[in-house]
């Protein structure tokens, strides 16, 4: 079968981008089984819903611990360098400037807009009606794979359990 | 008016008729002449395909939202790409330059799009909500140039609209001053759309020159110039961004007008572009009476309600008094 121009131009496109999706799918799963572990504790906020199902805001205490000053005005998004307690809790260390890292030092991107610090991703996903459940959240899991690349893998109890649905 | 100049149309079949020149066997066969009988069912063909194929698509979309954590990740990832595979793969056996071809892209492309919004729930990416319908936008370019098929491209434009703006509160984080640019921005994306349209229609192409191509994009770039312009005319010490996007807004409204007005004669265009000026001069008069009435509202609002029938009543004059002439430059 000869195959006309057109169809094999759609074919090699299509063929790309599930290559493409494939990729990024065995990235993440490879960043999950391999990551080290770290919580970043939650401050409180409020469950919101949304078209595509339901989602919950997060907002992360470590955000306020950047003492005022450091960041100059024009500076709106970085990197925050983060340490894991004896429970693994992350702390904040400083506000990364280009610097080699210690082995145990994480760095996690923010943003900031009108002078508030935003560690990103700040929204978890849960199906719909699984609101509760999220309800007593206290930390946000986070896997850290060797690259530095992470991943907010779940939310956490008080006792730093993984909440399962 | 010579007789061989009297456009036939069913509204000059039906005077005909009701005044006796014509024989109800004679309206019979001039009306199949002007509008074939099974016209009909090719059209309820075309749109049971699109509804269709819309109910298909949010089905599987809802599936999804609803056995979230039922299925496991691997399975709502594979059973999306098979999807797609489906869709192109059909596509290709049916022609991508038939309707039916054409419809089936459309679905892998919104397919492409929910593959997107799981892997971000999956994976918990949703913040940067802006990366995902950039990616989105990215992936079925490709398919869109090759489809032919003006809905693809509909689709295209409105992901690319909403990634541009995404981006622009996401990741450009824009200081105040400079936060109505994303306006301008908008309004450069849909007007060069909308040129882009009106270019393909005057070359012949025959599939971008459907009327309601330039409906929509006509009301994408109005949107985008009628909100800053509107802001700009209300605001007391305006920003940059808003001086910039909303004297693009003021322009662009000018230049719609004229290009339907007198290049390419369209009186919904005109009236359309026309009817959202009068929402900006509105905005202007609500701004002139509360500063002249200052803290008396009610009076404000009353000489609002005056004003708002005067531009409106004299837009509608203006319009019906050069409808005709439009019309004729139409036809």
């Amino acid at each position: 079968m000869k195959l006309d121009p057109r169809t094999t131009v759609a074919i090699g496109l299509t063929l790309a981008i599930l290559v493409l999706f494939n990729i990024s799918i065995i990235d993440r799963e490879k960043t999950i089984s391999t990551g080290k572990t770290l919580f970043l504790e939650l401050a409180p906020v409020d469950p919101r819903s949304l078209m595509q199902g339901d989602y919950m805001r997060l907002r992360y205490v470590v955000e306020d611990s950047v003492p005022d000053g450091v960041l100059k005005e024009y500076e709106k998004r970085g990197y925050l360098v983060l340490r894991g307690d004896s429970a693994n809790v992350a702390r904040f260390v400083r506000v990364h400037d280009g610097e080699s890292h210690r082995q145990d030092e994480r760095l996690v991107r923010f943003h900031r807009q009108f002078g508030r610090i935003r560690i990103v991703p700040d929204s978890f996903f849960f199906q719909e009606g699984h609101a509760e459940l999220y309800e007593d959240a206290q930390y946000g899991m986070f896997r850290f794979d060797e690259r530095g690349r992470y991943l907010l893998v779940g939310l956490a109890d008080t006792n730093r359990v993984p909440i399962e649905p | 008016m010579a007789i061989d100049q009297v456009p036939a149309n069913r509204r000059l079949v039906e005077e005909l008729y009701a005044n006796g020149y014509l024989t109800a066997a004679a309206r019979q066969a001039a009306l199949e002449f002007l509008k074939p009988h099974d016209q009909w069912s090719l059209w309820i063909s075309r749109l049971l395909l699109i509804v269709g194929s819309a109910l298909a698509l949010s089905g599987v979309v809802y599936f999804f939202a609803f056995n979230w954590s039922q299925i496991p990740p691997i399975a709502k990832f594979a059973s999306i790409q098979i999807g797609i595979v489906a869709a192109v793969g059909a596509a290709s056996v049916w022609g991508f330059t038939r309707t039916h071809g054409q419809v089936l892209v459309v679905g892998a492309s919104v397919l492409v799009g929910v593959f997107l919004a799981v892997f971000g729930q999956v994976y918990q990416t949703g913040a940067d909500a802006f990366e995902l319908f950039t990616a989105w936008s990215v992936l079925i370019l490709g398919w869109s140039v090759i489809s032919n098929f003006a809905p693809q491209w509909a689709l295209w434009l409105a992901v690319t609209n909403v990634a541009l703006g995404l981006w622009w509160r996401q990741a450009a984080l824009p200081s105040e001053e400079m936060a109505f640019l994303i306006y301008a921005y908008l309004a450069l994306l849909n007007g060069m759309a909308l040129a882009v349209r009106e270019w393909g229609a005057l070359r012949g192409v025959d599939w971008i020159a459907r009327r309601w191509t330039r409906v929509l994009l006509t009301i994408a770039t109005l949107l985008a110039l009628l909100v800053p312009a509107s802001t700009l005319v209300m605001a007391d010490d305006p920003t940059t961004s808003m001086l910039v996007a909303g004297i693009m807004g003021l322009i662009g409204h000018v230049v719609l007008y004229s290009a339907y007005r007198h290049l390419l004669p369209d009186a919904w265009a005109v009236s359309a572009t026309v009817l959202s000026g009068c929402l900006v001069l509105d905005a202007a008069a609500y701004r002139i009476l509360s500063s002249a009435l200052g803290d008396n509202t009610a009076a404000t609002w009353l000489s609002l309600g005056l004003a708002t029938l005067v531009i409106f009543a004299t837009a509608m004059v203006y319009l019906r008094s050069i409808a005709p002439k439009l019309k004729a430059a139409h036809d």
